[in-house]
C-alpha cells in the first residue's frame, strides 16, 4: 500500500485530469477537469480507512455539471452538480460511498474528537452544531477524529479516525471563532475545507455518546443506552443500511455497553464544547 | 433456527430488532415480563402469574401482538422467538 496522501497526478490532454490517490485503506481515482480535480484530491488526501475498501473511482463530466462513482464496476451513485456548492456535494458523496462499502466497521454521522486518550462521540442531525463544537473542542485541546463520519470497531470498542477536513461553513466560522491550529486545504462556494493539525492517530477507546441537541439550558445528563440505540435508529448510521443491520444492531449494543451515554443541550457550540470538555477531564 | 427478531438488553431495557421491517423496538420493563410470562398461557392466567389486573396484562399483550412480537391461537399466547445478541 503506497503511502497515505500520495497523489499520482496526470493530466493527459486539454484540462482534464486524473488523479490517483492512495490513501490508506482505500485507493480513489478521480476522473474531472482540473478545477474540480484539484480540490477534490486535496480535500480528501488526509483519509485513511481502517478496513480495506475496493477501489473506488469518481467521475465528473467535461462541464463539471454531471458526476458519478463507481466500485467494482457498479455505478453507485450519479448527481448534478450545482455551479456553487458542488465541492461539498461531492466530498459528502465519496464519504457517503465509504460508509456503505464497509463491511466489518460501522459508522454513525457524527463528529468525534479524543480526549485524553478517550473518544467522545458527538451525535446530531446536520445543521445542530456538530463542526463547531468538534472544532472547539479541538482548539481546546483535543484530537480531532472526525466532524462527520465516525468509524467505529465493534470488537474492539474503539473510534477509528476519518480524517476528511472539517467543512466550515460561514456559521460555523462565526460560532467558533479562531479555528484550532492546521490548514485550509481547499475552498468552494461558502466552505472551507479545514484540516486540524491535531489528529488522532489511530484506534481509541470510546469513552461516551453524547446526542447533541441545540437550544435550551446548558445540561449534560446521564441517558440511557436504550434510548440511545434507539436514536441511531432514526440517525444515519449502518442501520441504515440493508446488507449491515443486523451486525450494526449487535455492534451498536456492544460499543453502548462499554460507553457511557448522555444528552446534552446548549444554546450555543461554545457551551456545548464546555460541558464536554469539562465532562471529558471529569471522567 | 431463523428469526425475525433480535434483541438486546442494555441496562435492563429490551430493545428489538425487527429485521424484516428494519425497525427498532423499545419493549419497557412491564411488557417485558408480560412477554416473558406469557407462554402458552391465556391472559388470566399471565394476570395471575403477574398478580395484575387482566385488563393490563391483555393491553400489554396486545401491544406487543401489534409489533408481531406474540400471536394469540385459541386464546393462548405465544411469543415469537428471539436471538439475543
Amino acid at each position: 500500500m503506497a503511502a497515505g496522501g500520495a497523489a499520482l497526478g496526470v493530466i493527459p490532454v486539454g484540462a482534464r485530469a486524473e488523479r490517483l490517490l492512495s490513501l490508506p485503506g482505500w485507493q480513489v481515482r478521480i476522473a474531472a477537469p482540473e478545477p474540480v480535480a484539484a480540490p477534490l484530491a486535496a480535500t480528501l488526501s488526509a483519509i485513511a480507512v481502517a478496513e480495506p475498501l475496493p477501489p473506488f473511482e469518481v467521475s465528473v463530466s467535461e462541464d463539471g455539471r454531471q458526476a458519478a462513482g463507481t466500485a467494482e464496476g457498479r455505478l453507485l451513485w450519479s448527481v448534478a452538480l450545482p455551479r456553487s456548492g458542488w465541492l461539498p456535494l461531492l466530498v459528502g458523496q465519496v464519504g457517503a460511498t465509504a460508509t456503505a462499502l464497509l463491511r466489518r466497521l460501522l459508522f454513525i454521522h457524527a463528529g468525534a474528537v479524543a480526549v485524553e486518550g478517550r473518544a467522545w462521540v458527538i451525535i446530531g442531525e446536520s445543521g445542530t452544531g456538530k463542526t463547531s463544537t468538534v472544532a472547539l473542542l479541538t482548539r481546546h485541546g483535543a484530537a480531532y477524529l472526525t466532524d462527520e463520519i465516525t468509524l467505529l470497531d465493534p470488537a474492539a470498542g474503539t473510534a477509528l479516525p476519518f480524517p476528511l477536513p472539517m467543512a466550515v461553513k460561514p456559521w460555523t466560522a462565526e460560532a467558533v471563532g479562531p479555528l484550532p491550529e492546521g490548514s485550509e486545504v481547499a475552498n468552494e462556494g461558502s466552505v472551507r475545507f479545514y484540516l486540524p493539525a491535531d489528529r488522532g492517530a489511530g484506534p481509541t477507546s470510546v469513552r461516551a455518546f453524547v446526542l447533541l441537541r441545540p437550544g435550551g439550558r446548558p445540561e449534560l445528563k446521564p441517558l440511557s443506552r436504550a434510548e440511545v440505540l434507539m436514536a441511531l435508529g432514526q440517525h444515519h448510521s449502518s442501520l441504515r443500511y440493508p446488507h449491515r443491520l443486523e451486525d450494526a444492531f449487535a455492534g451498536f449494543s456492544r460499543l453502548l455497553r462499554g460507553a457511557r451515554c448522555y444528552s446534552l443541550t446548549a444554546p450555543s457550540p461554545a457551551a456545548a464544547a464546555e460541558l464536554l470538555t469539562a465532562a471529558a477531564r471529569a471522567s | 433456527m431463523s428469526t425475525s427478531f433480535l434483541a438486546t438488553e442494555l441496562d435492563g431495557e429490551v430493545v428489538l430488532l425487527d429485521v424484516p421491517e428494519a425497525r427498532l423496538i423499545q419493549v419497557d420493563a412491564w411488557s417485558r415480563q408480560a412477554w416473558e410470562a406469557c407462554e402458552g398461557r391465556t391472559t388470566e392466567e399471565v394476570a395471575a402469574v403477574l398478580r395484575a389486573p387482566a385488563k393490563r396484562v391483555r393491553e400489554a399483550l396486545q401491544a406487543l401482538a401489534g409489533t408481531g412480537l406474540v400471536s394469540e391461537d385459541q386464546g393462548r399466547w405465544l411469543r415469537a422467538a428471539l436471538r439475543w445478541v
